[in-house]
């Protein structure tokens, strides 16, 4: 009964995680770099948030301002952090990213972080059903559910849709999609414009239950990134498998062997992924003909 | 932040706008070192003199960001309302007090560049830390200074044992805390089962074994203990681990952020001791309880080693703080009360402020009212923890009441 208890906190804990892991994917393969920042750009849109609901008081109102608003703060990272000089070089954007990430949470410090941590007004109902002695939270049967249906979006979108085409073909080959007019500048941006309100709902996910403050996102962070190579760092809806591995076997060592393993094991199946497989479960090979 | 006595000269960089896109990454930059340097102190001033009217400087080095600055930051403000209200009244024997008050962001690192600024100005004393995690980085540095650290927000075992005779503190260790309200509680509410949760620190082990032998003597068993590393993200495996194990009392034996996420945790999961929540001193701030979920409120009970709120409505610390703005709570009741006590020592001192003096005048104290927060304060050459009696709180309508008192 326990360990069932203890794996469906850590189905719905996991899934916060590969949300946060399917941003750095999602960015990685669309603009050939994984964000350091994705968590610290959720956590500072978060702070938005509640400075939103407590200038206007409605939590909802608040939280629909703040997704339109992330969007366009995904793009304003993009066009003012990593668009001037994009040709720089994969580690220079990189370092960009890591200089992104400090910056947000120095910035959350100077802006909002004078009372810090804030109890967030939560989104989603509270109490949970009681299923023979396991108590599943509504917030989190909900939370499950959001990521599944964003789960079941992309995949549409990648399938169905010119834009999701483009964004195949600039993960798999940028150059050639460039000779054939796919403008990768722009995918790019329109990729921060989605991965914006995405990091967002992870904040708005995390806060309630977490407090906010600026090193919210960073316990996750390292999860999500075990995660990603858990799941195959190309494959989307492998974070999502890679993040439900993460938080049930963290959440079972934090039960049965301690909670200070939690982050060592995870560490240690990031490591023996890559050892044994190196392109995650979900994850492709990459071929390149001679 | 710096709060001094006298008039300050503010440092304007002269400078115009960017005139073009091109330089927002330069204004980025400049941003980013500017709040580097922010970060990194803003204490200016110059060395402590000893000459009689001269003002006496105190170092402080605070969380005022970072994971314990909703915390500090209150009981911070409160101490420096306090000093200021000295110094409008006459200072210390005629002489003003200075301040050079530096954030330190619950970073030891951070901490440690403070201090050797305070040791190269020397300040006659380092006060109004706040946490546990920082002071044993800056106790060695102002034992060799002959600088006396006093009274930390915080308390750990490491710092007492051995004994640095720089390093003085009012409240007794978060172990001794709950050590002591253990019987007290098994009296009140009847003896149980106890499951202890605590925050990986230095001292944790050894507090969650002397709570248990405290339970175990006091006639009490113990369900569980259980240790989760600061900043854990998910409490539900702590709180379905114990949940099963029925508690009739769970012992809170954590940082107050790590505190309020798994309360969080046990409301997600109906998990409430068929008794009561017991936590310490770290836990008994405004901060704290408005994260709690009211149906968990009634059942909390906490130790204070400074007065509930509603007893000290009519003390001139509550004055002062709420003329400065400030909430009249657990942690601005502390920070005036600390400072209420650095002014008394400083006072019986006399003219010739130093170190060595201010450690002369504690370690002869017995039985001292040195503030109106604090209960009667004892020190000695082998004792340097001042308070000996806790007060008692528990929650009513929403906030912190007194309900009992123990070494009294």
């Amino acid at each position: 009964m326990l360990a069932l208890s203890v794996i469906i906190s850590g189905i719905a804990f996991g899934l916060v995680i590969g949300l946060l892991s399917f941003v750095l994917v999602f960015l990685n393969k669309t603009t050939g770099v994984a964000n350091f920042a994705a968590g610290n750009i959720g956590m500072f849109e978060t702070f938005i948030v509640y400075r939103i609901y407590l200038y206007q008081g409605d939590a909802y109102v608040a939280a629909g301002l703040g997704l339109a608003l992330s969007v366009l703060f995904g793009a304003l990272l993009y066009l003012v952090v990593l668009r001037p000089f994009s040709s720089a070089g994969t580690a220079n954007i990189l370092v960009r990213t890591v200089a992104l990430y400090l910056l947000l949470a120095a910035m959350a410090n100077v802006f909002f972080g004078k009372q810090q941590p804030y109890t967030f007004p939560t989104l989603l109902p509270k109490g949970g059903a009681s299923l023979g002695g396991i108590v599943i939270a509504w917030s989190d049967l909900i939370s499950v559910g959001l990521v599944v249906a964003i789960g079941a979006l992309f995949v549409a979108m990648f399938r169905f849709t010119d834009l999701g085409l483009q964004f195949l073909a600039v993960a798999q080959q940028a150059p050639i999609a460039r000779l054939l007019g796919v403008r990768v500048g722009r995918l790019s941006a329109i990729a921060y414009m989605i991965a914006g309100p995405l990091a967002l709902l992870i904040g708005l996910l995390m806060a309630p239950k977490q407090l906010l403050f600026s090193q919210m996102m960073d316990p996750i962070l390292l999860y999500a990134f075990a995660a990603a190579v858990v799941g195959g760092f190309t494959s989307l809806l492998g974070t999502f498998a890679g993040g439900i591995v993460i938080g049930v076997v963290t959440n079972l060592v934090s039960t049965y062997l301690g909670g200070d393993l939690a982050l060592a094991s995870a560490l240690a199946i990031m490591l023996v992924t890559l050892a044994v497989r190196p392109n995650g479960l979900f994850g492709t090979a990459q071929v390149a003909r001679l | 932040m710096s709060y001094e006595p006298r008039a300050r000269t503010i440092r304007r960089r002269p400078g115009g706008r960017p005139r073009s896109r091109a330089l927002l990454g330069a204004g980025a930059v400049g941003a980013t070192l500017a709040l580097l340097v922010s970060a990194c102190g803003s204490g200016t001033g110059d060395s402590a003199s000893a000459g009689s009217d001269d003002p006496i400087e105190l170092g402080i080095s605070v969380p005022l960001s970072g994971a314990v600055g909703s915390s500090c930051t209150p009981m911070n403000k409160a101490m420096l309302a306090w000093f200021k209200h000295v110094n409008d009244s006459g200072g210390v024997n005629g002489r003003q007090i200075k301040i050079d008050n530096r954030d330190d962001g619950y970073d030891a690192a951070r901490a440690v560049t403070n201090t050797k600024a305070f040791i190269a100005k020397k300040v006659v004393a380092v006060t109004g830390q706040c946490g546990s995690l920082q002071p044993p980085a800056q106790v060695p540095l102002l034992g060799a200074a002959k600088i006396p650290f006093l009274f930390v927000f915080g308390a750990s075992t490491k710092l007492l044992d051995p004994l640095n005779p720089m390093y003085f503190n009012l409240m007794p260790t978060y172990g001794d805390q709950l050590v002591a309200a253990v019987p007290w509680i098994f009296q009140h509410h009847g003896t149980g089962s106890v499951a202890i949760m605590s925050t990986t620190t230095p001292d944790s082990e050894h507090t969650a074994s002397s709570v248990s032998e405290a339970v175990k003597k006091a006639g009490g068993t113990v369900a569980g203990t259980f240790t989760a590393p600061p900043g854990t993200a998910d409490f539900s495996p702590y709180v379905l681990k114990m949940k099963g194990l029925h508690p009739d009392y769970i012992v809170l034996n954590q940082i107050p952020q790590d505190a309020a996420r798994f309360t969080k945790a046990m409301t997600a999961q109906k998990l409430a001791p068929t008794k009561k929540l017991l936590g310490s001193s770290a836990v008994s701030q405004a901060t704290f309880l408005s994260t709690v979920d009211p149906a968990v409120m009634p059942k909390l009970v906490v130790t204070s080693d400074t007065l509930a709120p509603s007893a000290a409505e009519n003390t001139e610390c509550t004055k002062v703080v709420k003329a400065a703005g400030l909430e009249v709570e657990g942690v601005t009741l502390r920070g005036c009360g600390t400072a209420q006590v650095v002014t008394e020592v400083l006072k019986r001192v006399g003219d010739k402020v130093t170190g060595p003096a201010i450690v002369s005048e504690l370690e002869s104290w017995k039985n001292v009212k040195a503030s109106e927060i604090y209960p009667e304060l004892t020190f000695s050459k082998t004792n340097h923890v001042g308070v000996s009696s806790l007060y008692i709180l528990g929650v009513k309508d929403g906030e912190f009441e007194q309900i009992g008192q123990l070494g009294e």
